[in-house]
């Protein structure tokens, strides 16, 4: 009897089953059908994807009580217990839209983003090699983008009103001291790194995170790719500046060296000065990356280069008369970083040490200059994801820094152990509204001081592809080294931003636009009594304090379009800027020579299939700047013409028994308009020198080979 | 004796119960994959990613399930047009192949299926991605090659590859149709651990050789 009755309990699911039929919808939150959810009973194969208006129904022979599960991608799964006690039964689900890159806000004010990351980026990292007018050079190419004013004679990036000394450049997190590259007087040298180094670049024109520190204006974020090829192989670039050549070390490696020297470029070039010795330089790099353990990852990346330019310039100091300009530069940098996470990324540690040296000497005429730099820094940051929807970070840094400078026979040495505290909260307060929150703390030895600064950013998501964003925060910075040379009495520069930005991405489509406030206090002036020395390179032997204060404000709008025409891709950036300081000598508060009213850029990208061929333009305007004029009775109100450049670009695609060559060519200031970026002054002011660029229409052309490196699209290729 | 009886016939009914259930679950899969093409209409293939997460979420010890819902959501990523929608089917079949990793890290099928979802990253934005995903592709069927050099489709998705890359970078169809003949060859000697085992690229390669001689 036993048997028979554990028998049938066993065999009963077999026989007279009951079958129960599931009919009903699934939704969005809003009662939109979701056409394609999987509705199903949790443990069996009985289920069915919705049709095309959202319902279902399907039949099971689960008896008593299930649990049907609902998912959908891009919405959060759904499970419910259900009594299976009639022949049917009715259900509708509603579904919780998912976090996703779409739908989630993103705090986007103040920056410009090349990424791949990302997916709802402005720029992409290619576009550093494929504008025109860029020459392959970050900073060339930031200075595109809305919110750079442009500043021919000088390197750097200079951000809504900010001088150059107001951006710091960062890889991987690590203050770089020497970006660019040793230049000459009213010569703006490129950025030392190759932009193919960085799987991302960011460039903030204000109110950044609270990890950053020591920048007015702006930070540019590089961060190095973490990848270095699946092939082992070598690339060999030749162009009219130099030869390049770098090997590359399956997964591990990349090794690098180059001869850099202008001759021939100088040689096909009219050019306004004369050179002595057209640069010339020998570097080497190396990054090298390991994964340590499951989830961690090692990087180094060390540069050294060497070296030496010189050139005739006008001695504005004096009596105009041309003297010899040499400089011969020394650098190195090396950046170690580890990162890794646990507990399935919720924990994740960054950490970092870098050292940087530089060293500059310069002979002016007769006159021996030597400038050296060297900065040790450490940094850590420690990040946990506390749920889904909040990150707390927090971090410190330390840094020690020394600056030597001889100008003849006097020496003057600066050392500062700067250090910073950091924390910041992110908070998704729904997915429309994201909140960010931070605070820094820095101080510095040099000078004595201590300060506390607050991050604030915001976003809001306006509808499906549009947002809104806010930034606010207090940035401090250590003088120039020039005053703290002579007054280690100084307290810190300080700005104040707030930033309002709109934005829409719509099917590679961008529209931007984004109005600020930025004001400055505590810049250094100098307490100089008489004529005012327009010198851009003088030492002040004036008293100084923290008494000069400015602002800035303007509108920045950028339009891109990679969608509308085919094989193009355009973008148009505008910005208005209305600034004005006291500070340095100037002796009453106005408009400073680095600003311009109104900047405009063009940009456009064409591929043409039959000719295997990317041609670009571009085209650069910029209202004229002020300069000073010993003659005029009111300080900095005269204007020089505004600033024109078109530039043409080509690069030509091929392979030869697969093995990479592309050919570029580049043309900048095609219509040779003759820019002038200012003006200088005999003393007694009588005559009257246009600082000009170095040539006025320059061309340049190259080939790069990839040698064994099957598959991997060159960097310049696209 | 009587209990023994009980345990034999206790014994007897589990076991066929698990036949069945086993046969219940190869006869799914089958039915299921015989409908994957890549030329099924994408509502169809939506329903049989469908069919096979529901299967997976029934057998829970079986690898297979999630791998063909993987390699559904991958077709149905290149079906699709818009690039967001693509990555979303993609971020699916990701983690459809992590639980395939789970139980199968060291298969060449594992590897096979990362380097078609690799691919599939990247011909979602080629000129922005390709610095991450060509190496991550290549590296998987380097992986999958190192497993089971006779594996079909680590050849065919390197001719497809190859056939979709521009002749100026390297691709065309003088560089692609010695590699899907190759994987031609090896698809003519290819046996299947099982009728529910990956099978897939077949028709595929066989179409882009079709190509070739045109």
């Amino acid at each position: 009897m036993k048997l028979v009755l554990l028998l049938s309990a066993l065999l009963l699911p077999a026989f007279g089953r009951a079958q129960t039929t599931l009919t009903g919808q699934v939704t969005d939150r809003r009662g939109n059908a979701l056409p394609g959810a999987n509705v199903y009973i949790k443990g069996t194969y009985d289920g069915v994807n919705t049709d095309s208006t959202g319902h279902f129904r399907f039949q099971t022979e689960q008896r008593d009580t299930a649990t049907v599960a609902v998912s959908f991608i891009g919405y959060e799964p759904h499970q419910q217990k259900i009594r299976l006690d009639q022949p049917a039964l009715q259900l509708t689900f509603r579904l919780e839209e998912a976090a996703n890159l779409l739908n989630t806000v993103v705090i986007t004010a103040g920056t410009f983003e090349a990424s791949d990351e990302k997916r709802l980026t402005v720029l992409k990292p290619m576009d550093i090699y494929t504008t025109a007018g860029g020459g392959a050079d970050i900073n060339a190419v930031m200075n595109l983008l809305p919110g750079a004013s442009r500043v021919g004679e000088t390197e750097g990036l200079f951000v809504r009103g900010g001088s150059a000394g107001e951006t710091k450049t960062l890889i991987d997190g690590m203050v770089v001291q020497n970006p660019f590259f040793a230049s000459g007087p009213d010569i703006a040298a490129r950025n030392r790194f190759p932009a193919f180094l960085f799987r991302g670049t960011a460039f903030s024109t204000g109110g950044y995170s609270a990890q950053y520190g020591q920048a007015l204006s702006s930070v540019l974020l590089l961060n190095t790719t973490d990848k270095t090829g699946v092939n082992n192989g070598m690339n060999i670039n030749a162009n009219l500046a130099g030869v390049a050549v770098s090997g590359y070390v399956k997964d591990k490696l990349i090794v690098g060296a180059q001869y850099t020297n202008l001759r021939p470029f100088i040689g096909l070039t009219k050019m306004n000065v004369r050179w002595l010795h057209p640069a010339e330089a020998v570097g080497g790099s190396v990054i090298y990356k390991g994964e340590v353990g499951r989830n961690g990852l090692f990087k180094n990346y060390t540069t050294y280069g060497d070296s030496y330019t010189a050139m005739e310039f006008r001695d504005f100091t004096s009596d105009y008369r041309p003297v010899a300009y040499k400089v011969r530069n020394r650098n190195f940098f090396t950046t170690n970083t580890y990162q890794t996470s646990w507990a399935e990324g919720a924990w994740k540690l960054q950490t970092g040490a870098s050292y940087s040296y530089n060293r500059d000497r310069i002979g002016i005429d007769t006159t021996d200059v030597e400038r050296t730099d060297e900065r040790l820094q450490g940094r850590v940051i420690l990040s946990r994801m506390v749920s889904k929807d909040v990150t707390v970070m927090a971090g410190g840094e330390l840094h020690g820094y020394q600056y030597e400078n001889r100008y003849g026979s006097r020496q003057q040495t600066l050392t500062d152990v700067y250090s910073a505290v950091f924390t910041e909260a992110e908070v998704y307060v729904s997915r429309k509204l994201a909140v960010r929150l931070g605070f820094r703390g820095e101080g510095s030895s040099l000078i004595g001081r201590f300060n506390v600064a607050p991050r604030l950013s915001m976003a809001y998501k306006t509808g499906a592809y549009g947002q809104v964003s806010l930034a606010a925060g207090q940035f401090f910075q250590t003088p120039d080294n020039k005053y703290l040379l002579t007054n280690r009495s100084l307290g810190f520069e300080q700005a104040r931003h707030l930033i309002l930005n709109y934005q829409v991405i719509r099917n590679e489509r961008t529209f931007r636009v984004e109005g600020y406030f930025k004001k400055y206090l505590n810049l250094v002036r100098e307490r100089a009594a008489g004529r005012f020395d327009p010198n851009p390179y003088r030492y002040p032997g004036s008293s100084t304090d923290n008494g000069g204060h400015g602002y800035a404000q303007g509108i920045d709008l950028f339009w891109r379009d990679r969608k509308s025409f085919k094989n193009i891709d355009y973008w148009v950036s505008y910005s208005y800027l209305d600034t004005k300081r006291v500070f340095a000598n100037y002796p009453v508060k106005t408009m400073p020579t680095f600003a311009s009213t109104h900047t405009a850029s063009f940009v456009y990208k064409h591929y043409v299939s039959f000719l295997k061929s990317n041609l670009g333009a571009s085209w650069a305007v910029a209202s004229g700047r002020p300069y000073y004029n010993p003659q005029s009775e009111t300080f900095l109100t005269d204007r020089t013409k505004p600033f024109s450049s078109l530039a043409l670009s080509a690069s030509y695609i091929t392979t030869i028994k697969r093995n990479f060559f592309v050919i570029y060519a580049s043309l900048d200031n095609v219509l040779g308009t003759r820019n002038i970026y200012g003006y200088r002054y005999s003393p007694d002011g009588s005559r009257k020198y246009p600082i000009i660029p170095p040539s006025y229409r320059t061309f340049f052309i190259g080939v790069s080979m990839n040698i064994g490196r099957n598959l991997a699209v060159p960097e310049e290729a696209k | 004796m009587k209990r023994i009886l009980l345990l034999l016939t206790l014994a007897l009914t589990v076991g066929a119960g698990a036949r069945a259930q086993n046969e219940k679950y190869v006869k799914a899969m089958e039915a299921a994959i015989a409908k994957v093409k890549f030329m099924a209409p994408k509502e169809e293939l939506q329903q049989l990613a469908g069919q096979f997460e529901r299967i997976g979420s029934a057998e829970t010890g079986e690898w297979l399930p999630a791998y063909w819902a993987a390699y559904t959501y991958a077709i149905l990523s290149v079906k699709e047009t818009e690039a967001a929608k693509k990555d979303a089917y993609l971020d699916k079949a990701g983690e459809l192949l992590k639980a395939v990793s789970k139980q199968q890290a060291d298969s060449d099928e594992t590897m096979v299926l990362a380097a078609q979802i690799a691919g599939a990253r990247l011909s979602v934005d080629p000129e922005n991605r390709w610095q991450q995903y060509v190496p991550e592709f290549q590296g998987y069927l380097e992986k999958a090659k190192g497993k089971n050099p006779d594996n079909p489709r680590i050849y065919a998705l390197q001719g497809q590859s190859l056939f979709y890359t521009p002749e100026q970078y390297g691709g065309g169809k003088t560089a692609a149709c010695p590699m899907l003949k190759q994987a031609a060859e090896k698809f003519a000697t290819f046996k299947p651990a099982s009728t529910i085992h990956p099978n897939w690229g077949q028709d595929t390669n066989q179409y882009l050789l079709s190509q070739c001689s045109q």
